[in-house]
């Protein structure tokens, strides 16, 4: 038990950058009217954000702060019993699955949304006095 | 099984998990569904790709 709902720790606060860097992302996506100058925009800051992610892997070794340092991807094996590695493990596939999947249905949504948009721009150019 | 004194925060926290993922299928099924009415209704009023009106021309010799 850690005691607490929120702590500065070094783990939980590169987590929360993370997670604005998701919402910027977002954001920076909508923000242009051209959605390829959105695109661009948006695939920069994700290579910029990138560097997040080993910091937030090693943050647990570079800062010595309240989240316990690794347990689960460790040299000498996972430091956690079986009871509840087997879940943990588990549960992270099965999420993955899950996400893999609603990311290609969303895929598929993007691609006809892009179709609509493309037939709407053709009907506007068709229309009389266009 | 008693989930001790922890129980209401336990059944929250998968309470909250199954709503959030139920709204996450949700959402992604009604964008389709949308989508899809969207595209019916504008090919049902004749709007079509520029692809979709290239008629395959017969190769020489085989017409």
């Amino acid at each position: 038990m850690w005691g607490t709902f929120w702590v500065w720790d070094a783990r939980l606060t590169s987590v929360l950058i993370l997670l604005f860097l998701y919402l910027g992302y977002i954001a920076l996506h909508d923000a242009f009217d051209d959605p390829a100058r959105g695109a661009r925009a948006a695939s920069i800051l994700c290579l910029v954000g990138s560097v997040n992610l080993p910091i937030i892997k090693f943050s647990v070794d570079w800062w010595n702060t309240l989240h316990q340092g690794s347990s689960v991807v460790r040299l000498d094996g996972p430091a956690i019993h079986p009871s509840i590695l087997m879940p943990l493990l588990t549960m992270a596939v099965a999420f993955t699955l899950l996400l893999v999947t609603l990311h290609l249905a969303a895929m598929r949504n993007e691609v006809l949304r892009r179709r609509v948009r493309s037939l709407r721009l053709l009907q506007a150019q068709a229309a009389p006095g266009a | 099984m008693s989930l001790g004194p922890h129980a209401a925060y336990i059944i929250a926290a998968y309470g909250i998990a199954f709503a959030v993922i139920a709204a996450l299928i949700a959402w992604v099924v009604a964008d389709y569904r949308r989508q899809r009415r969207i595209l019916a209704d504008l090919e049902r009023r004749g709007v079509a790709r520029r692809s979709a009106n290239i008629r395959p021309t017969p190769i020489e010799g085989t017409a």
